[in-house]
């Protein structure tokens, strides 16, 4: 594996599972194995954008976690969502979804009892070996508990989503120190959800000096994201849209080799 | 200088420069922004700035300042001069500029103004502050990103120092050396007894 890679925002409605399914697709295209896994087992959804039906979903991450299955049994293809066009040379494009049962007594499991949080760790490895991954991303659960820590610390690249308001602002410095306690090297923020009366450049160096890491990715506050984005993988259908142009950023940042 | 969403900057007055008065970075007026429109008379979904620039190239080509990746959109275009008189805008291929589906070669360029590249292309606007209605001070006492972009430090400080003295986050520490340090680790030993 080249790249074991969470994402994670402080609050939730940042727009993280949309951004996930859409640089993990668009890296895929590039030509590699990519797998997603859901880990926000408290509120799952990235496999609606990657349109897996939930009668095909047999196994699920909350399995594994139960001992009940090998991970790389509750790994689904698909590679559907990327699309029929394919640039040539990229025929090793694939895309494994991991995703967290939406069964909500399994939910309510997972709350009732915890998890062994070294088992997630040991999954990661684990599948990327089983499929052949070149880029493993993590879905984390917002805000901050030992198992997203836990993720974030392991991973060679960690993204952190936020939106420009204050409440964001505020929490993400907390996350990004906590991530510095961890000695995660590689941290990256994307901001979304722009709106229209902000002057991006400026917002883009306030953010760089507070948090001393680099923005990666920048994207507006667009309604047609909105209506569309959560039943389809975004990038995918709308390759020129402005919005698509920031995820392309950010999958180009994932691909080049970690300073 | 990026394609990015539309900024809002720049008085439309002839280029006074003005610092922020909070937020702790100087933005100057003396700065052109075109925005490219999804229509008409629709939001912008991408804009160029540009500082004390005399000259702006726009056109379909990687060689402009402004790229519109538009088939519609002459390689060569059109482009911005500033002379004494203002901004002007000036057709370079004959797919020309529309400006109320009248065809122009040249017009002067005020502030709010609407154009379109070719008969059925893409709507840009050159803008700044004055299409916004905003006045000057109303923008100041109301500068979004000064509001949003405060951080309280000492709070950071306090809340990191919370989370850190704690006993989960030192035993997670643990962990994660101990798993960082393994590449193909035991389990039984990479897993912490549960809490």
């Amino acid at each position: 594996m080249k790249k074991l890679i969470s994402i994670h925002s402080f609050r939730g409605g940042t727009g993280k599972s949309n951004i996930t399914a859409s640089v993990a697709s668009l890296v895929a295209r590039a030509g590699h194995r990519v797998g997603v896994i859901d880990t926000d087992i408290h509120s799952p959804g990235i496999h609606v954008i990657f349109r897996l039906e939930e009668d095909r979903v047999k196994l699920a991450l909350n399995d594994y976690l139960w001992g009940k299955c090998r991970i790389e049994e509750a790994a689904y293809d698909v590679t559907s969502a990327l699309g029929a066009e394919r640039d040539p040379g990229t025929e090793r494009a694939k895309l494994f979804l991991i995703p967290s049962s939406v069964k909500t007594g399994e939910i309510a499991r997972v709350l009732r009892e915890g998890y062994d949080v070294g088992l997630l760790s040991d999954g990661f490895r684990r599948v990327a070996e089983a499929l052949d991954l070149d880029y493993l991303f993590i879905d984390t659960h917002p805000g901050v508990n030992e198992e997203t820590l836990l993720s974030i610390a392991l991973s060679d690249l960690f993204l952190l989503i936020m939106r420009p308001d204050r409440q964001d602002f505020q929490g993400t410095a907390v996350t990004v120190e906590l991530a510095r306690k961890l000695e995660v090297r590689d941290m990256r923020v994307i901001i979304n959800k722009i709106p229209s009366t902000v002057d991006w450049e400026r917002l883009r160096s306030q953010v760089e000096s507070a948090y001393h890491t680099p923005v990666v990715g920048m994207m507006p506050l667009n309604s047609e994201v909105a209506q569309l984005a959560s039943s389809a993988v975004f990038a995918v259908l709308n390759p020129d849209h402005p919005f698509t142009l920031g995820l392309k950023q950010v999958a180009k940042s994932v691909i080049a080799p970690s300073p | 200088m990026s394609p990015c969403a539309p900024v809002r900057s720049g008085s439309g007055r002839p280029f006074p420069t003005r610092a922020w008065p909070r937020g702790g970075l100087v933005v100057t007026e003396r700065r052109v922004v075109l925005y490219l429109l999804e229509s008409a008379h629709g939001p912008p979904l991408q804009y160029w700035s540009f500082d004390n620039e005399q000259l702006i190239r726009v056109g379909r080509s990687i060689e402009n300042q402004v790229v519109v990746a538009n088939p519609y959109v002459s390689r060569a275009h059109c482009y911005l001069l500033l002379t004494e008189q203002g901004w002007s805008l000036n057709a370079i291929s004959d797919q020309g500029i529309f400006v109320r589906s009248e065809k122009l070669e040249q017009l002067p360029l005020v502030p709010g103004l609407v154009f379109r590249m070719g008969r059925n292309g893409p709507f840009l606007r050159f803008g700044n502050l004055i299409d916004t209605g905003m006045e000057k001070e109303t923008l100041e006492a109301d500068d979004p990103l000064s509001e949003m972009l405060q951080l309280d430090k000492s709070r950071v400080q306090r809340e990191v120092a919370e989370i850190t003295q704690g006993d989960f986050f030192q035993r997670l520490k643990t962990r994660v050396e101990s798993l960082r340090g393994t590449q193909n680790p035991d389990p039984d030993k990479t897993m912490l007894p549960t809490r």
